[in-house]
């Protein structure tokens, strides 16, 4: 009698998400790009100094005011640009999958605007073979700190007024055989502007480089943990074989193995096999009896699809080790 | 009319300061530099590295050239008594341009000096421990340094034929 069981689930990601959108404001608050006392001043405005000077000759009551040149230099350009990897940690992510991403913040820490070229950059020596393949840079276009293809724009240059950010993400493929567990994925930014020298002139805008580019690396990690499942059948018969009318309890274990972590959404569905009869009432979680009816409980038998369906939610663990549900349920062979 | 009312109370008051500065008996007259044997100049410096004649890298104070955000400038005022006579309750006042913050300490005077500051762009003076901000609660804290926006030095004199300087820091935003 066979059967064939459905487990799905789905892995944790992306809870990140809160944690990044709230690295964002805190990074914005902390002024890391030098904004905390108001932006810079722009390239090219003039800077002008003039003294006043009140005094009495000695001997009159006289006072005499005097007014001293005028001193003004231009503030010239100064190219600042800057990436910083906004995941709260490495990314997790298994062998095979597609379209993973790593989030980068990018900003433009000058006083004047820049069009910052993005180079993704692959560090080969600390990082499993093969590496991550089909590697596309993203700008977030709808700043929602989220990846998406149909609303975000792949770039390679990104235009920044000046003091302003922008989120970039690196989406690259898992390959399916990596020879160790972690990847080191980045983008390197380089401003547009680059430095001159020209004569020692207070009117004319030089530009200044302070930091003409920048590298972030972000981690991609592969999961240490997987879902399991075994199904067995006990058969219930005095001589062991199947007889017309014999009972048979088929119990189906998920486990989850490995290091810690968790997967949500488990759900065991099972095709009553050819040939029996699902036993009504005979379904269990763990021992603890289900109804058959899809009600408030994990599980419920549809008798129109012959299909047991049981929901486990969530399953996890925060050390290495495993941990298993049970599902089982009898059928009578007709 | 509140020139005539200053000499009026001036001539009632002989001696006396009003608020915090000393009052002109008479109208005070501005007189351009070229006209006047008393000359203040004043210069934007910034440190650099320059290499000396022998080759050694030094920081060196030189004129604002190539100033950015972050930057500190160094502004030296330079009184000049080309006059026979010595010259008195003499009074340098420097507005501090909205693009720059003022250094905490940074002002000084080659002699003796009292170095006042203002938070009104130059309307009231007063020393770091008397200068205070109204808050919005009817309260008052100390001024920061980094508001003011206008320094003040006082010189009891310049003797004739001498000069004199004065300066300060500030960073440009």
């Amino acid at each position: 009698m066979t059967g064939r069981s459905i487990i799905t689930g789905r892995r944790k990601r992306d809870s990140t998400k809160r944690k990044v959108k709230c690295w964002i404001f805190v990074f914005s608050l902390l002024g890391l790009w030098s904004s905390a006392e108001g932006e810079g001043t722009a390239a090219g405005t003039a800077v002008s100094n003039s003294v006043t000077i009140r005094f009495q000759i000695a001997g009159s009551a006289a006072t005499q005011t005097i007014q001293s040149n005028t001193d003004t230099f231009v503030v010239d350009r100064v190219a600042d640009v800057r990436i910083d990897w906004m995941d709260t940690g490495p990314v997790e992510v298994g062998p095979g999958e597609s379209d993973r991403v790593l989030r980068f913040l990018v900003s433009n820490l000058g006083n004047g605007d820049d069009n910052i070229t993005l180079g993704y950059e692959h560090n080969s020596t600390d990082s499993f073979s093969p590496p991550p393949q089909n590697i596309r840079l993203y700008r977030d276009s709808d700043g929602d700190g989220v990846f998406d293809p149909s609303t975000d724009s792949q770039v390679s240059l990104l235009p920044l007024a000046e003091d302003a950010n922008a989120t970039v993400f690196i989406v690259a493929d898992i390959p399916s055989n990596p020879d160790s567990n972690l990847s080191r994925d980045g983008i390197r930014v380089s401003s547009s502007w680059t430095a001159t020298a020209g004569p020692e002139d207070p009117q004319a805008v030089d530009v200044v480089v302070r930091r003409g580019e920048d590298l972030a690396e972000g981690i991609y990690r592969l999961r240490d943990y997987h879902l399991e499942s075994h199904k067995s059948a006990t058969i219930h018969s005095s001589d062991g074989q199947v007889h017309t009318g014999t009972r048979i309890t088929y119990t189906i274990g998920v486990t989850l193995k490995g290091g810690a972590g968790e997967v949500h959404n488990v759900i065991v569905s099972d095709t009553i096999p050819a040939g029996t009869e699902y036993l009504p009432g005979t379904l269990t979680l763990d021992g603890t009896a289900l109804s058959d009816a899809a009600d408030g409980d994990a599980g419920s038998y549809d008798s129109a699809q012959r299909l047991i369906r049981v929901d486990l939610g969530t399953l996890s663990q925060s050390a290495p080790g495993e941990t298993s549900r049970n599902v089982a349920f009898e059928v009578k062979v007709q | 009319m509140k020139q005539m009312t200053k000499i009026l109370l001036a001539g009632l008051l002989a001696g006396a300061s009003l608020h915090a500065e000393s009052e002109p008996v008479a109208k005070p007259e501005t007189t351009k530099q070229s006209q006047s044997p008393v000359e203040v100049t004043t210069r934007s410096l910034q440190l650099k590295m320059v290499k000396t004649p022998k080759g050694k890298k030094v920081k060196k104070w030189v004129r604002a050239t190539e100033v950015v955000p972050g930057d500190t400038v160094r502004y030296v005022n330079t009184v000049r008594n080309r006059s026979g006579h010595n010259i008195e309750k003499v009074r340098i006042v420097n507005p501090i341009n909205p693009h720059l913050v003022y250094l905490a300490r940074s002002a000084k005077c080659a002699g003796g000096c009292t170095i006042r500051f203002s938070i009104d762009g130059g309307k009231y003076f007063a020393a770091p421990k008397e200068l205070f901000v109204k808050m919005k609660n009817g309260k008052k804290r100390l001024a920061l340094p980094k508001e003011y926006n206008a320094v003040e030095w006082v010189i009891d004199a310049i003797p004739a034929g001498e000069n004199t300087t004065v300066e300060f820091k500030a960073r440009l935003k």
